[in-house]
């Protein structure tokens, strides 16, 4: 059979020029279904994770719920005091605060170069004992501010050996 | 213009070239509409606000006065964190939804979105490389799992899946409308990771200049060259959209010619042999077949019908 | 080679890379569409 161009164009024409039209079933479900990844999501960060996902507590904090803590292994987070940091052979010494509460850290292992008093900073480990109010820490980390203010050419702090 | 008024009217393009000399469907004319001034002139301003943001970074600017010469990544780290979140996730989640939007549905959408998001997976992980590399000599260690970090890690993951979701084979406007839905759901995770140095205590420093009290604490020629920064990586972002914009435009009408051209030649050749098309009754089933195909079944692809 | 310095090559050095991926892509998908005949080799990407 032999079949002319034009035959065919016509059809394809008409044919495509009415597209069916219709609710497709997948729509609804995919509209569902995000809908419920949006609402878990929400409820999750609201009710569930909450304050859980705060990624340490500050030296206040942990004073104030020292009995759950007891011993066990938390970050800190507090302002290294000026005039306390001490090196000692196997580490650092210091007092960090937050509220006016105090910590006394023994720190095992070199400070990062950014570490200084008067700037604030996590470290990693316990309390000496549920009663005790000295931590025994393994790994300083600092937290600095989103503040950005210029050194002062002459009085430009040496940056603890930062090239650039 | 639907998948299948779009296939027909290539197709008969295709099937009156047939005939005579084949012509290129893409002419000089759509060359120029897709390639404008402006995407070139975008382009030059990105290079060369980078350029600047760079000298200006990295030589001119003051040290800080706790960080140091430490402080100079703050000129690109945020900068590319600010493309990669709120402009390219941020476009592809509305190209999305205008995808979704009846009245503004359009394949247009859904290859911005596409474009949109693989650029802003490349700025994304270009966020967590430049945040690294200045996390360390700072912070003192390269990765932590505060709320920060984690979620634009997640956020990374997510687009990953977008992408990897665009490769699943499907007929256009089925797989415009999953990628579409899974943009939207991946960007909840885009105010998580904004807020989360509000909501929750991290070793991520807060939002220099979009804190709270929106009152910046950064001086003078930083605050110029960060500004600066945010305008070159902007300009960059557009350009690269654009451009991949473009290539996903050409990949689609690649696929559609082929299509296309396919049973132009189908039915070129039964026309030449004297012989009815194997399946169903005559020339008119052809476009009948792709109708059903294209439509019916979602799992198939187009390719997979030229096949 | 400091950290910031490292930074700053790892982020222009991706950038620039990524670009001129775009632009090659963008030529070759250009060549197929005008150069050659209509049709040509099927691509699905």
């Amino acid at each position: 059979m032999a079949v002319s161009v034009s035959v065919p164009s016509e059809v394809v024409t008409d044919r495509a020029g009415a597209p069916r039209r219709g609710r497709r079933p997948g729509r609804a479900r995919l509209i569902a279904v995000a809908l419920i990844l949006v609402a878990a999501l929400i409820f999750l960060l609201v009710e569930g994770l909450g304050s859980s996902l705060d990624y340490f507590d500050t030296v206040a904090q942990a004073l104030a719920h020292k009995q759950t803590i007891g011993t066990s292994t938390i970050r800190l987070e507090g302002v290294v005091v000026r005039g306390s940091v001490e090196h000692t052979a196997t580490g650092t010494d210091f007092v960090i605060s937050s509220n006016d509460r105090h910590v006394r850290v023994d720190n095992t292992g070199d400070p990062p170069q950014l570490f200084q008093p008067g700037i604030p900073v996590v470290v990693v480990g316990h309390f000496v004992s549920a009663s005790s109010d000295r931590f025994l820490s393994n790994q300083i980390m600092v937290k600095h501010s989103a503040d950005y203010i210029a050194a002062h050419p002459n009085r430009v702090r040496a940056p603890n050996g930062s090239t650039r | 213009m639907s998948m299948t008024e779009e296939v027909s009217a290539v197709a008969m393009k295709a099937m009156k070239d047939h005939q005579g000399e084949p012509r290129p469907v893409i002419d000089d004319e759509l060359h120029r509409r897709l390639r404008p001034r402006w995407v070139r002139v975008t382009g030059v301003a990105g290079l060369l606000g980078l350029t600047a943001t760079v000298v200006l970074g990295l030589w001119v600017t003051p040290p800080d006065e706790t960080q140091g010469n430490l402080v100079r990544l703050v000129y690109l780290h945020p900068p590319v964190a600010w493309v990669a979140l709120y402009l390219a996730f941020g476009l592809a989640a509305l190209s999305s939804l205008l995808y979704l939007w009846r009245r503004t549905r359009s394949l247009f959408w859904d290859r911005l979105a596409a474009a949109s998001v693989e650029v802003g997976v490349v700025f994304n992980a270009l966020t967590l490389a430049t945040g690294m590399l200045w996390g360390r000599p700072t912070w003192g260690v390269w990765w932590t799992w505060d709320a920060r970090l984690t979620s634009t890690a997640l956020l990374l993951v997510l687009f990953l899946g977008y992408l990897a979701l665009r490769r699943v084979p499907a007929a256009p406007e089925v797989r415009a409308r999953r990628c579409a839905v899974a943009a939207i759901v991946a960007f909840v995770d885009v105010p998580i990771v904004h807020f989360s140095v509000v909501w929750w205590q991290t070793l991520h420093q807060g939002a220099t200049v979009l804190n709270p009290d929106l009152s910046p604490t950064i001086h003078g020629s930083m605050a110029w060259t960060l500004l600066l920064g945010f305008l070159a990586m902007t300009a960059v972002f557009v350009w690269m959209v654009s451009i991949r914009y473009r290539i996903e435009t050409l990949a689609d009408e690649a696929v559609t010619r082929s299509l296309a051209t396919a049973l132009a030649e189908r039915w070129a050749e039964d026309e030449a042999s004297g012989t009815a098309p194997t399946f169903g009754l005559g020339a008119s089933s052809v476009p009948e077949e792709v109708v059903s195909a294209t439509r019916g079944d979602p799992q198939m692809s187009v390719g997979e019908i030229v096949r | 080679m400091s950290y910031i310095d490292s930074g700053y090559a790892v982020c222009l050095a991706t950038l620039a890379l990524y670009a001129v991926v775009l632009v090659a892509r963008r030529r070759r998908i250009e060549r197929e569409a005008v150069g050659e005949r209509v049709g040509g080799r099927r691509r699905w990407r």
